[in-house]
């Protein structure tokens, strides 16, 4: 193959950073009920996950954050590495459209995905991560299947992790998660203890060598039982 | 090692053990052990090469992965506890024999001067922390093998080399990355005192290259080039 065949700089930062890349999509539910004490929590949260990342060399190259919001359906920031992902301030909004959400997200990562293998950079499973506080007010089945083809012992496309913030409703994050992965609750409003625990463990995967089981930190500083 | 018919034959193997398998430097060091015993007494027996085939390949692979599941057996374990890559290359006068299961690459020199070429793409499954291992089952099928034409310059090397060497982009060898190395051992006088180079130590350890990965690193090098 000659390289005439190619556009040069296609992808300028998977040609300047070759390293393999951690991609981690994050889901934030915005609605009105988050108003107030939570999103300033969340964006705290935001804030400590950036920071603990570019704490991280490797982590910092590899971990590559996407960030979309919910309602209406928003992509705050395409996949980048963890250097150069800047946190939002996040305001309240609308409704939750949670299902169309997942579904343009699980686009958006097939997409990197395949932008990954045009570019011959390798890749670790990604991580897809919704937090909500309510239940979807669209249609959310399609998203469901989608999750749980996905997220399956037979495909292993993604692994999708649900949070749930106080008035979640549970029972609807579990028909849309993989059985094998049933949505978590979060205790209080502990977003800097989630995001602390996805960065460290967003920072075993990216280091992850063949064969190695990734051993997660307990979520037990955020996670009620 | 001396053949028949008065020409060196060159037997070289890396293995890898698999992360946080628990035996996995025995496995890797039995099966490098095995491969360098087994093909080297194949090639004094048969300097041609030619019965050196991928059925001699198959069997030794069964052979191999029985002695590790004795060894399990032995100690209480499972075969996985072993596990480990593979890359193994015999060079001799007139030919070569290259065997790969996992991940790494075996590169030789190609027909241009100064232009090197992979035998085996790095086995790696869609993502970066996946590969194949000798232990697991179905490796009739992950057992890659080649024959070839002799070469006199080789590079074996496990996969934490492999982003400093390969282009992934263009599935091809970074050949100025192995120019120099290649250059610096030709000049080198043989030495038999089975120590791993200083230099190659200094270079492996080297800030270079340990930015881009914390990966073992593991490098077989050989030439039959003299520098002028």
């Amino acid at each position: 193959m000659s390289h005439t065949d190619q556009i040069p700089f296609a992808y300028p930062d998977l040609v300047a950073n070759p390293e393999p890349r951690c991609p981690c999509l994050l889901l934030l539910d915005t609605s009105g009920s988050m108003s107030g004490r939570p999103i300033e929590e969340l964006n705290a949260g935001l804030h400590t996950f950036k920071e603990e990342l570019m704490s991280d060399a490797m982590a910092m190259q590899r971990v590559e954050v996407a960030l979309m919001t919910f309602g209406p359906i928003r992509v705050i920031s395409e996949f980048q590495t963890a250097d150069l992902f800047q946190p939002p301030t996040l305001a309240t909004t609308g409704d939750t459209p949670m299902g169309g959400a997942i579904v343009q997200g699980l686009e958006m990562l097939e997409a990197r995905k395949a932008t990954y293998k045009q570019a011959g950079v390798g890749y670790y499973r990604p991580w897809v991560f919704l937090i909500t506080d309510g239940a979807p007010t669209d249609s959310w089945q399609h998203a469901a299947a989608m999750v749980r083809a996905g997220d399956s012992q037979e495909r292993k496309a993604f692994s999708f992790f649900a949070v749930g913030v106080e008035g979640a409703d549970m029972t609807k994050l579990s028909a849309i998660c993989s059985p094998n992965r049933p949505p978590m609750k979060l205790k209080g409003l502990s977003f800097r203890e989630l995001f602390s625990w996805l960065s460290s463990s967003l920072g075993g995967v990216a280091r992850s060598q063949p064969g190695q089981l990734v051993a997660l930190p307990a979520p037990s500083g955020w996670s009620s039982v | 090692m001396p053949g028949v018919g008065g020409g060196e034959v060159l037997i070289a193997a890396v293995s890898d053990g698999a992360g946080t398998a628990k035996r996995s430097e025995a496995g890797s060091s039995l099966a490098v052990a095995r491969f360098l015993q087994d093909f080297g007494a194949a090639v004094a027996a048969d300097p041609s090469l030619t019965s050196i085939d991928r059925l001699f390949a198959d069997e030794w692979l069964d052979s191999v992965r029985n002695e590790i599941a004795q060894l399990a057996a032995e100690e209480g374990n499972q075969r996985q506890d072993y596990a480990c890559t593979l890359l193994g290359a015999v060079v001799g006068r007139s030919g070569a024999v290259y065997v790969q299961i996992g991940d790494g690459a075996i590169v030789v020199a190609g027909e241009e001067v100064g232009e090197y070429n992979w035998i085996f793409w790095p086995q790696h499954g869609e993502y970066a922390n996946s590969t194949n291992f000798l232990t697991q089952e179905q490796t009739a099928e992950t057992l890659l093998f080649e024959t070839g034409p002799s070469v006199d310059e080789i590079a074996i090397f496990s996969d934490g080399i492999e982003r400093l060497v390969l282009d992934l982009s263009t599935k091809t060898v970074h050949s100025p990355s192995f120019r120099p190395i290649f250059k610096w051992l030709a000049g080198t006088e043989p030495n038999d005192d089975r120590q791993p180079s200083p230099a190659l130590i200094a270079y492996l350890g080297s800030d270079h290259v340990n930015r881009r990965t914390d990966d073992d690193k593991t490098l077989v090098m050989a030439t039959r080039a003299v520098a002028d």
